[in-house]
């Protein structure tokens, strides 16, 4: 019956071709005008379950607050002056842009926390700093404080690395303490402004984000656009690294620079553009190349491009009548068609051309298509667009939506093929027997892939070596797979050398902090200051900021007020106690000291290299614990001892009044009240509506570069269940396309294992149409295990492609042997096994381009196509036709 | 027939063979029932408190800036866990920190050789953290617990193919702080395997895992401890390179003068 009806279609073909290219165009032209019914949703949201609760409250938060996902600048400068003029400076300027910009942080309020300081301090610390600030006297202060470092650090080295980040504010303004006294030497002045900066450093604090070294702040810059919105996203990042340029020309010798997940996104963009203008250059000269040596054809490339084109506008249209939209993932999809719908042209030519060269006309030759691979192509396009179908099931939209516009993109090229071609080919032919009419002289020509049958013939000749050898291969590449391991540095998909990459590592170990981190939304102030105060003690956790950091809830307020009362009468009450003993001065520096030093040494034993390094600041030890500069404290000390009373007594005094002053002004037992909170932090972190708090949380680590470890999105999900933001989005977005990514690749086996089963209902030729897909899936997690090349997210996408793209090797092999019978191993080789070779070429030579990209993860995306596709290939053409051999020979026997 | 003959056998092999696991499992429920738990903490501190010791060890931690840092230590004890001294060795920067805890962890000092100071550390800090460590004063003066903790047999468990009593256990009054612990005991040579630490809620907040058992002058000994911090997601990892039991080790080793003599 098919024979019938493909007979009488060519015949058509033959006699009305320009009608079969006018109802193409005609059936073209519809689905150009379903295409456009098509709205491109190209956002990681619209890859996420829409009911699932991470997208929900993600959708949710970025209505009530705006973007969750700062960016953040990086300011550098040769000295702590210079890096806070820089700070201001850009601060400024990138707040003019305010198409993108809502908001630039980069000072703290320092004027608030001197009216209103230690109503903000938490009540258990400010039972602590009861003891510390009783006595503004230097003497008594001094004391106060070492015995408070004792009881608090050293007795306690948990405490330790519970309040790393605290104890190191701390340390700095230390720094700045015993540097003001080293002024004491008489060689040096010290002013009632230096001992007023230093007693505002103490109690007060740090008023910019600031790096160790003091040589390093950070802005936070809150965008006007959301992540999701990638052309803003990457127009606005665009603008303001313009601007940091600008910047970093008009102050020779400092850096501004960008980062946080906007900035990697437009860097992304950037580079992937940057990447495929590139790559399809290249690939398509060499497949153009490919095509003219193998058919002698300078129309080829032509004609597979506009096979191509028509076929994928089927496809867009066929998939704007039944989904209406294209995702992230599917918008690739006319990409990879052009990898695999050009694979049912080069076997309806390699075919054509056969017939060709052994004499037969143009008609004939088509026949011969449909008679000797129609079945072949027809049925691997089939068997790879169930695969690509099966997605369907899996319950995950942006898969399902995927599997459709992939499945219905095979099916249509493979219709264009074998629906149009003949009438191309028949026309082409009439207007080359015009051209010999007129003199030309032109050859038929089939290229013979010779080298592939004296490859294979002694595979197929010694049948049972060629399995064992495939049965020890098979056994290495399983030990190499059992190597293989996934690379959950999610920052190793991007582009080698990014800035705002490497800026990540640069937060990590001078900030304690990753540019990323979880937003909730407390129904409450109480609430908001209670996740804040939770999360801040954590240890994955870098730095809480709220509502509450700035406005105490109002139990806390009152459990706050008679501890700040009772410090504010206890320091009223006291009076200049006159110059301390130089002496007992020397004695608490020196005890000072010995605190620092062991403060020092407990922080390398339990691994805070932030605090390590402060105390060595202070100390003048190095890493390995030499004395590689001078103590400061110690120079502070001597200083102290030799300096004439009349100086002590001058500075201690000043010290008295400005702590006194100080400590006065922050004891202010008054309602702290919401109106007086700096507007942008009201805006930042309440509800339009003012019904909802946020808690912003950023990790301790680098979020992406330990994507396993997900600790610190467990330890905040405990404390505050709803928080969400980039790195749970996409621990939720890998979750899920992992699993559901299995199922699919499940439920797609079972289908093609059915379907193989109706195309050759022998359970045998079914296992040997599968074989070599399985082994190519083995060879090639062996090859990348045992030359330590990880899986990444981005290459694990291309491992459903492997099982469509392979199988057709099989069934194109196995459907010819069928038609040509026992023993025809070498013709099947010869024709068959050519055209597999040319299709796996130009998917090798698409795929494979990838791997000179610059973003890396479209890198490891090529190189496991060209593993599992060329193994496929190779595992195709050898053991096929070897264990067809030993079929053969069981059967005989 | 052939079939049904074959058929028979096999069923009759495996019930054989099943029989015996059958048999052993209740011989060692039957061991079991025949001790207390009390019993059973008393001959894991007989397992595991030895008279004397002297030993090397190193400590494994992550650092915030996320390199791994390898501490090497000496530690001596005396009376099962009643005195105990531990000291640093390398790398350079932190040797001679010193450790020494007496009365079974209710006394400890710490000492610092860059500063000289022997501090004593308050009683409450028994249940604070070791340097940082994931491990606490009182974990590392565990021993006695007959007279530590009560408690009961939940069973049996299977835990590196030793089979273990599984106890939970509260501390008595003079206990450490932790609200329970479960505990994993080897039947065999009764050397804990395993131990879950509550503090509060349903699940624990620590776990301690020994293993790599290797008889040393004739006692086995778990040359490997890990313990992690299921709450914070950290782990401090000890191996024991060498150690030496039934040392002669002078009382006044373990004393707060001594730690200054380095």
């Amino acid at each position: 019956m098919f024979k019938k009806l493909y007979t009488r279609y060519v015949d058509f073909s033959v006699a009305k071709p320009w009608w079969i290219l006018a109802g193409t165009l005609v059936v073209t032209l519809f689905f150009v005008w379903q295409a456009t019914n098509l709205a491109l949703a190209l956002t990681w949201l619209d890859m996420m379950p829409q009911k699932d609760p991470v997208v929900i409250e993600y959708q949710r938060l970025i209505k009530l607050f705006g973007t969750t996902d700062m960016i953040i600048a990086a300011v550098e400068a040769p000295s702590e002056e210079q890096v806070k003029a820089l700070a201001r400076e850009t601060a400024e300027r990138f707040a003019r842009h305010d198409q993108w910009v809502k908001r630039v942080d980069y000072t703290v309020d320092t004027a608030f926390i001197r009216q209103h300081g230690l109503m903000l301090v938490k009540t258990k610390d400010l039972r602590r700093m009861k003891k510390t600030l009783a006595n503004p006297n230097l003497l008594a202060w001094l004391t106060a404080l070492n015995e408070d470092f004792e009881r608090e650090y050293i007795e306690d080295s948990g405490n330790l690395r519970k309040q790393e980040n605290q104890a190191a504010t701390q340390l700095h303004a230390l720094g700045v303490f015993v540097d003001t006294m080293g002024r004491l030497s008489p060689e040096e002045a010290v002013t009632r402004d230096h001992i007023d900066a230093m007693v505002d450093s103490l109690t007060i604090g740090e008023e910019y984000y600031l790096s160790t070294d003091r040589k390093m702040a950070l802005l936070m810059i809150q965008p006007t656009f959301t992540i999701n919105e990638i052309d803003k996203a990457t127009l606005g990042c665009l603008d303001l690294q313009a601007e940091a340029d600008k910047i970093e020309e008009a102050y020779p010798g400092t850096s501004v620079r960008l980062t946080g997940m906007n900035v990697i996104m437009k860097d992304e963009t950037m580079t992937m553009k940057e990447d495929s203008m590139l790559i399809t250059l290249g690939a398509l000269i060499l497949i153009t190349l490919m095509f003219i040596v193998t058919f002698r054809m300078w129309t080829a490339p032509l004609l597979a491009m506009m096979i191509l084109m028509v076929g994928i506008i089927w496809d867009y249209g066929l998939t704007g009548m039944l989904i209406g939209k294209l995702s992230l993932f599917s918008s690739m999809s006319a990409l990879i068609l052009i990898g695999l719908g050009v694979d049912y042209l080069m076997h309806f030519l390699n075919m054509f051309f056969e017939a060709r060269a052994e004499g037969q006309d143009a008609r004939d030759s088509v026949l011969a298509v449909y008679q000797r691979s129609g079945k072949g192509i027809v049925m691997g396009a089939l068997t790879t667009a169930v695969a690509f179908l099966s997605m369907i099931l899996s319950d995950y939209p942006a898969m399902a939506e995927f599997g459709v516009t992939m499945g219905l993109g095979i099916i249509s090229c493979m219709a264009v093929t074998m629906l149009v071609l003949p009438a191309i080919m028949i026309l082409r032919e009439r207007h080359q027997a015009r051209q010999i009419a007129q003199g030309k002289v032109i050859k038929p020509f089939s290229a013979e892939f010779k080298f592939l049958q004296v490859l294979t013939r002694p595979a197929y000749q010694r049948p049972w070596l060629t399995t064992i050898v495939v049965i020890v291969v098979s056994g290495l590449m399983f030990w190499g797979a059992t190597r293989l391991r996934f690379d959950q540095n999610l920052l190793n998909i991007e582009a080698k050398g990014l800035e705002s990459v490497e800026l990540y590592d640069v937060m990590e170990e001078r900030f304690n902090l990753s540019a990323d981190g979880l937003v909730f939304a407390a129904d409450s102030l109480a609430e908001a200051e209670r996740v804040t105060h939770q999360l801040d003690e954590m240890p994955n956790v870098g730095g809480v900021e709220s509502l509450a950091l700035y406005l105490p809830s109002e139990k806390s307020q009152q459990e706050r007020r008679p501890l700040v009362k009772e410090i504010r009468d206890q320091v009223r009450g006291r009076q200049y106690a006159g110059s301390p003993d130089p002496e007992k001065m020397k004695t608490q520096l020196q005890r000072l000291s010995d605190n620092i030093v062991e403060m020092g040494q407990l922080g390398y034993l339990g691994g805070m290299s932030r605090l390590t390094d402060h105390c060595d600041l202070l100390t003048g030890l190095d890493e390995e614990g030499n004395q590689a500069r001078p103590n400061r404290i110690l120079q502070a000390a001597a200083t102290v001892a030799a300096a004439s009373s009349a100086r002590l007594g001058d500075f201690s005094q000043r010290f008295f009044q400005r702590l006194k002053a100080n400590t006065l002004s922050m004891a202010n037992p008054a309602e702290v009240k919401l109106a007086e909170v700096r507007s942008d932090i009201r805006e930042r972190f309440i509800s339009p509506d003012g019904k909802l708090y946020a808690v912003q949380v950023f990790a301790r680590k680098n979020v992406y570069k330990h994507f396993d470890d997900t600790s610190f999105i467990e330890d905040v999900h405990a404390i505050a269940p709803g928080a969400t933001g980039m790195p749970a989005f996409f621990k939720r977005l890998i979750t899920i396309s992992a699993e559901k990514g299995r199922l699919a690749l499940g439920i797609a086996a079972v289908i093609i294992f059915i379907m193989l089963f109706l195309i050759f209902r022998k359970l045998s030729y079914v296992i040997i149409a599968l074989l070599p897909t399985i082994l190519a899936y083995l060879f090639a997690f062996g090859t990348m295990g045992w030359i330590n090349m990880p899986l990444s997210i981005v290459s694990v996408m291309v491992i459903p492609l492997i099982m469509g793209i392979g199988i057709d090797d099989g069934i194109h092999l196995l459907h010819r042997y069928q038609v040509e019978g026992p023993g025809s191993q070498p013709i099947v080789i010869a024709s068959t096994g050519k055209a597999i070779s040319l299709t796996t070429a130009t998917t090798v030579l698409g795929f494979g381009s990838l791997i000179f990209a610059k973003y890396q993860g479209m890198g490891h995306m090529g190189w496991l196509t060209v593993f599992g596709i060329g193994w496929a290939f190779v595992i195709s053409v050898f053991l096929i036709p070897a264990l067809l051999k030993i079929m053969e020979g069981r059967k005989q026997s | 027939m052939k079939t049904t003959k074959y058929i028979s056998m096999l069923i009759l092999t495996i019930a054989c063979f099943a029989g015996t696991g059958w048999q052993s499992a209740l011989a060692k429920t039957g061991e079991s029932e025949d001790l207390t738990v009390k019993q059973i903490l008393e001959k894991v501190d007989e397992a595991e408190a030895a008279p004397s010791s002297q030993g090397r060890m190193t400590q494994v931690i992550t650092t915030t800036g996320g390199q791994e840092r390898t501490l090497e230590m000496i530690s001596y004890t005396k009376d099962g866990t009643d005195k105990q001294l531990m000291r640093y060795i390398g790398p350079a920067r932190v040797k001679g920190e010193s450790i020494l805890m007496l009365n079974d962890g209710d006394d400890i000092w710490y000492y610092s050789p860059r500063t000289d100071r022997a501090r004593k550390i308050a009683s409450h800090a028994k249940k604070k953290k070791v340097m940082g460590s994931d491990f606490t004063y009182e974990d590392m003066g565990s021993g006695n617990m007959a007279s530590k903790y009560e408690g009961n047999l939940i069973g049996q468990a299977k835990i590196d193919k030793k089979i273990c009593y599984h106890l939970e256990l509260t501390p008595t009054p003079e206990g450490p702080s932790y609200a329970k612990i479960q505990i994993w005991v080897d039947q065999e040579t009764f050397l804990t395997v395993r131990v879950d630490y509550w503090e509060k809620g349903t699940k624990p907040y620590k776990r301690l895992l020994l293993s790599d058992i290797e008889v040393i002058d004739g006692r086995p000994t778990p040359m490997k401890y890990v313990m992690k911090n299921l709450r914070e997601h950290s782990e401090t990892r000890m191996e024991i390179k060498e150690i030496k039991y039934n040392v002669d080790l002078p009382d006044k080793l373990f004393t707060e003068r001594n730690l200054k003599r380095r």
